[in-house]
């Protein structure tokens, strides 16, 4: 079965300071894979290069059978989608006009409807606040409108950069029990999260990111049999 | 009571022309973060074709305004697709772009200047006569440039407000790269922000021509007003910049007739000064907060 999404080889950084080296990676149809490892190493970068916000220097990307088209907006359209890390909210519209914006490439409206329907009840705090302006809601609920706007696009992919980054534990929990049932959908997910214990549940397949590089790589199995490596790379 | 009627429309005159200037600037900054140096010379460019439309060409009123317009409108487009869009991606762009517009406005008044002569002419598109309400003059060119303003600035708030093209330009002036994630195509967008800001320029230089004349330098008064008053109203705030023209039209007139004309303008400068010290983000901007 061919990958949804497969990239070969791929590099890129900042100006003239590469960052990722020659990275290979395959996401299953229908998978959960998370991409782990310290801060500073390039994960967020990775996630950057394939959502088309950076150039990639070198490197092949295939997405859903097809070479993947330049540019972060086309990107977008064809089924990709980021939610970027620090969530990238729409400050001065509402909650509501934020998740639309989700679906601003979308034509389908009933279905745009009821997928917003599914964002509210599955964060029902968004439906209470759906009228306030993004400027004025909470960590969390940031949060949420971030993961729920990816939602609203019904792409075929969904990375989701640091879920957890800056939020109270109560939070995290709630945001990965939202995860979870993400997970059953037919979206594939990948989660960049600097510690393996919060995704270690959700995601069926590991890479642990260091240097630019995935130095290692495994599945759920894998992941417990490896703690050491694992401690060595993020200091237990 | 008759004084301030006068000035009233004077003022509102003035305004109405100012904010047609400072909205396409307000625009471009809040989408783009470009400060458009060029636009004063978009309003040059829009006088002068509807000049040579109406008397080169002998066309009527109507079609040669529309022409001036839409000169405007083809000139920012041309300066986005061969200047401006190499530069998007820069660190530095917010001020490169500005020396870069800077030579590109230069290069256009240079252009007129050679083409038409230093010699000032009178704005053909016009329309004589007025009437009186009490012992109050109002030329018909003064509610015919109210009236121009109102119907462009209207149709501008309505793009922006109403339609998905201005759900678009919200979106990247919000927030360029989370635009770009839901599909929005911002280069697209730019292009289209500067055709309408050169669009509405045009429309006020031809304006202001009417009242004033034609001249190569005539869009360096009208750019550095444009500039005061959106940074009055705090840099890229649209309807603050609509509605601080108004207010700055309607003060510039009213210190004009008790104090003389040559004082509006270095009491307009001063004010700036005055909200730069006490209010820097201006009457209607926000203080940035910056959060990761």
């Amino acid at each position: 079965m061919t990958s949804l999404l497969s990239v070969k080889g791929l590099s890129s950084g900042y100006r003239q300071q590469k960052v990722l080296h020659d990275i290979n990676l395959e996401i299953a149809h229908g998978s959960v894979t998370a991409i782990i490892g310290p801060n500073g190493h390039g994960k967020s970068t990775l996630l950057k290069t394939i959502s088309g916000l950076l150039p990639s220097w070198a490197g092949e990307t295939t997405f859903d059978g097809q070479a993947m088209p330049n540019g972060a907006p086309d990107r977008a359209r064809s089924g990709l989608i980021l939610v970027p890390q620090g969530d990238q909210l729409f400050m001065a519209m509402t909650v509501e006009e934020n998740l639309m914006m989700g679906a601003f490439a979308r034509k389908d409206t009933s279905a745009i409807k009821s997928d917003l329907d599914e964002v509210y009840s599955l964060f029902p705090r968004l439906l209470e606040r759906r009228t306030q302006r993004a400027e004025s809601l909470s960590g969390g609920e940031r949060r949420m409108v971030g993961i729920g706007r990816g939602m609203m696009a019904d792409g075929k992919l969904m990375m989701i950069d640091e879920p957890s980054l800056g939020l109270a534990p109560l939070i995290i929990e709630q945001i990965y029990a939202a995860l979870g049932v993400l997970a059953t959908g037919n979206c594939s997910i990948v989660v960049v999260e600097e510690n393996p214990s919060r995704v270690a549940n959700v995601a069926s397949s590991f890479h642990l990111m260091d240097g630019g590089t995935f130095a290692w790589t495994g599945n759920a199995a894998d992941l417990t049999n490896s703690g050491e490596i694992l401690n060595t790379y993020l200091g237990g | 009571m008759d004084a301030i009627l006068q000035i009233v429309i004077t003022g509102l005159t003035l305004g109405s022309m100012y904010a047609l200037g400072s909205v396409g600037l307000a625009l471009t900054y809040g989408t783009m973060g470009m400060f458009n140096m060029a636009h004063g010379v978009f309003m040059t460019i829009g006088a002068y074709a509807s000049y040579t439309a109406a008397t080169v060409w002998g066309l009527p009123l109507p079609v040669a305004i529309a022409f001036g317009i839409l000169a405007g409108g083809i000139v920012g487009a041309l300066m986005h697709l061969l200047v401006v869009r190499f530069m998007l991606s820069r660190d530095d762009f917010q001020t490169t772009i500005m020396v870069a517009t800077a030579g590109v406005a230069i290069l256009f008044q240079d252009l007129i200047l050679k083409q038409f002569g230093a010699y000032p002419f009178k704005q053909p598109v016009q329309i004589e006569g007025m009437f009186r309400i009490g012992n109050t003059v109002i030329a018909y060119q003064s509610i015919a440039i109210m009236a121009m303003a109102a119907v462009l600035i209207g149709a501008m708030a309505w793009l922006l407000t109403k339609t998905r093209f201005g759900l678009a330009i919200r979106a990247t002036a919000m927030n360029q790269n989370a635009a770009k994630l839901m599909g929005v195509k911002t280069e697209l967008t730019y292009l289209q922000v500067i055709l309408i800001a050169g669009t509405l320029a045009a429309a006020a230089g031809i304006l202001i021509s009417s009242l004033a004349s034609l001249s190569p330098g005539m869009g360096t008064n009208p750019l550095i007003r444009a500039f005061v008053i959106c940074v009055v109203a705090g840099l890229g705030s649209v309807t603050g910049a609509g509605l601080t023209a108004i207010a700055l039209g309607v003060m510039e007139a009213g210190i004009g007739y008790y104090f003389g004309a040559r004082y509006g303008f270095p009491v307009m400068l001063g004010l700036v000064i005055l909200v730069l010290i006490f209010r820097p983000a201006g009457l209607f901007g926000k203080q940035g907060v910056i959060r990761a």
